[in-house]
């Protein structure tokens, strides 16, 4: 065992690491339940125009959805290429967000637990959400959405044995 | 020594508490009743509900006082309550960050006071025992405090005797000898009430009697008929003239100024402030007296706040903050009036450290402070003079372009104002041009650092900053981006390297 003295200033840059992408089918998720999203408003516009006879334009509530749902698409594939999380020995970072985009680092000796979630339509693409929780209130808490379920349960023993070694 | 192993109910005098809780309620339901049952001709169905109502006020104090036990057990606070739905509460002491009492005008009047846990995540009115005795209350807080204090170096020393580096030890609490450290009388308050921000205090008033207004809006109506009928904006519109202008501003800004001293007064009557071993303790309110006592470790974030006018007598107000759960208020402490001496005082208590050890500074971009200011407000404030000059209202025309161009020039200074300065142990954020504030953050206190941007930020190549603690998150804007990277990643390594108990 070594136990070299280590100094701040030597330690390596995040943004050196290399950023781990998450699994393509997560795309087709976002891209599906994006879509899947828009089903109830397209019913609703739908029966409108039908039920409604005297008034003009009515058909513009078709035109603004295709496009909103289209900006949405567009938005949720541009934001999967800047997501993704590095692991290092003593912390994890997580960047996300294409319009506002965020890095966030969290040591592990900070992070109180994680957690795995999963929905209906994670379990379709076979996916599921790691959570890691650090104390006092959720503005530093990392979701890390749409990982392989081994990959996070890999991920999760990893965190959890860092940081019981630090509580 | 309280016993305290066997389930006990609160001061008898608690009961009258809960009625006059309930009074409050019924007062209401009273008026609304009266003026809805009008209608109903039956006066009597009225009545029998009337008294229904009332023995159920009556009745449920008796069963609150009777429910509400709380015993400590094996190093929990137990605390139970509920007819209906039993509620049981178990709170680690270890846990416990720090023990509040707080009295109201009637907890006031039947001398007695509450007492709230508060916890890294809880909400703070959960955790509340509100009837107890003053000398009770008393005890038992530096009861609940000590066993804490034991059981938290108990871990610590566990720690300690895993870990091969040098832990630095928090140190032994010191005798508790009571150290008085501002006390403010009334002059004090008159100048910390002088020196408010009265556009917010007079806003909030504002805020207040419109909501109150339209609550007694119906009632009003019915009795007198419309007040206003025959009122229309466009007259005073019509009316708007510079002498109308001038003498409206001057009644909103005395209103304020009456407002914002009432506030002040009734919100620090009393104030002081000492240092107990390792705890600070703060006394203060008129009618809401309130007494808070907080854990010097266990301040995350120290902020000063000022203002133009309170710059000139030369006073801060510091906020401290505890670690805090995401619904709840902020847990926080506030010290009005700081002097300069004060300021540095409250530094080396807290942190240890009394000022930066030469600071690295990195420095914000002005313009693009100015530049957002300007996407948010040009639309609406440059249709509002070109409004005003169509309707030939040249003086408000004005007054909005004013306005606009003293908002961008604002907004430029603030930016002008924004750093952050940090070396190995403390981060210090400094921002705003007239309303100043500093916040500082021990690094080894931090939970997270993170960058962020907007889109039309990268080709600028600049980026946000953001800290989070356990007590909340603060940040700062448009900073260039490699000086922001250096930062995060300084602050990071020193965090991973950081073995000190941070909570």
């Amino acid at each position: 065992m070594t136990n070299e003295q280590l100094f701040p200033v030597d330690l390596p840059a995040v943004e050196d690491s290399f950023f781990e992408k998450h699994p393509k089918r997560f795309l087709n998720k976002k891209l599906i339940s994006r879509f899947i999203y828009f089903v109830p408003l397209f019913i609703g516009a739908v029966v409108f125009t039908v039920l409604v006879d005297d008034m003009p334009y009515k058909w513009i509530a078709f035109p603004v959805l295709i496009v909103l749902l289209g900006l949405s698409l567009f938005f949720a594939y541009k934001e999967y290429f800047v997501r993704g999380y590095v692991l290092r020995e003593l912390d994890i970072t997580y960047r996300h967000g294409w319009i506002f985009h965020y890095e966030t680092t969290v040591p592990f000796n900070r992070i109180q637990h994680t957690e795995i979630k999963d929905g209906p339509i994670d379990r379709l693409f076979n996916l599921c959400e790691l959570e890691i929780y650090t104390a006092g209130g959720s503005s530093s808490d990392l979701n890390l959405s749409g990982l392989d379920p081994d990959d996070a349960h890999r991920l999760k023993e990893f965190i959890s044995k860092k940081t019981a070694a630090h509580a | 020594m309280l016993n305290l192993q066997e389930p006990r109910r609160q001061s008898r005098k608690s009961i009258l508490l809960y009625v006059f809780k309930n009074i409050r309620g019924l007062i209401g339901v009273a008026l609304y009743s009266t003026f809805g049952a009008r209608a109903l001709d039956n006066w009597w169905v009225v009545l029998s509900l009337y008294a229904i109502v009332a023995l159920l006020l009556l009745v449920s104090p008796l069963l609150n006082y009777y429910f509400f036990t709380f015993h400590v057990k094996a190093d929990e606070l137990i605390i139970q309550k509920g007819v209906l739905n039993k509620e049981r509460k178990a709170i680690p002491l270890e846990r416990i960050q720090s023990v509040n009492i707080n009295q109201n005008l009637i907890q006031r009047l039947l001398q007695i006071v509450s007492v709230e846990v508060e916890t890294a995540g809880s909400k703070a009115k959960e955790l509340e025992i509100p009837g107890l005795d003053r000398s009770f209350a008393e005890s038992f807080k530096n009861l609940l405090q000590d066993k804490a204090k034991i059981k938290q170096q108990q871990a610590n020393e566990e720690v300690a005797i895993t870990d091969d580096e040098d832990v630095s030890h928090e140190t032994p609490s010191k005798p508790a000898a009571a150290n008085e450290l501002l006390t403010l009388d009334i002059i004090d308050l008159l100048k910390v009430g002088i020196t408010q921000n009265h556009l917010r205090s007079g806003g909030i008033a504002l805020g207040v009697t419109v909501g109150f207004w339209y609550n007694i809006k119906d009632f009003v109506e019915q009795f007198y008929g419309n007040v206003f009928e025959g009122f229309e904006w466009e007259e005073i519109a019509g009316y708007a003239t510079l002498s109308l202008f001038v003498l409206g501003v001057l009644a909103f800004s005395i209103f304020s100024v009456l407002v914002s001293m009432v506030l002040v007064i009734n919100k620090y009557y009393g104030y002081k402030l000492q240092r107990q071993g390792n705890y600070l303790e703060i006394e203060m309110g008129l009618l809401q007296r309130k007494e808070i006592k907080i854990p010097i470790e266990k301040v995350q974030i120290l902020e000063f706040h000022t203002n133009p006018l309170r710059r000139l007598l030369n006073y801060n107000t510091a906020r401290m903050f505890q670690a805090q759960s995401g619904s709840a208020a902020i847990t926080s402490a506030e010290v009005p009036a700081c002097t300069p001496a004060m300021v540095t005082f409250l530094q080396e208590l807290i942190f240890e450290q009394p000022a930066l050890k030469d600071p690295e500074q990195i420095n914000s971009f002005p313009l693009s402070h100015a530049r957002l200011t300007f996407y948010f407000i040009s639309i609406p404030l440059l249709t509002a003079v070109a409004v005003a000059a169509y309707y030939s209202l040249y003086v408000l025309s004005a007054i909005a372009l004013l306005l606009y161009v003293f908002l961008l020039y604002k907004s430029y200074r603030d930016g002008a104002a924004t750093r952050i300065l940090s070396d190995d142990h403390l981060v210090v954020m400094q921002s705003g041009w007239l309303f100043h504030t500093v916040r500082m953050v021990p690094i080894y206190k931090m939970q997270a650092v993170e960058k962020w941007r907007s889109i039309f930020l990268v080709r600028r190549k600049q980026i946000h900053f953001n800290l989070h603690t356990a007590a909340g998150t603060r940040g700062l804007r448009y900073f260039g981006e490699n000086e922001v990277i250096a930062l995060k990643n300084k602050l990071n390594n020193q965090v991973l390297l950081s073995q000190r108990y941070w909570m």
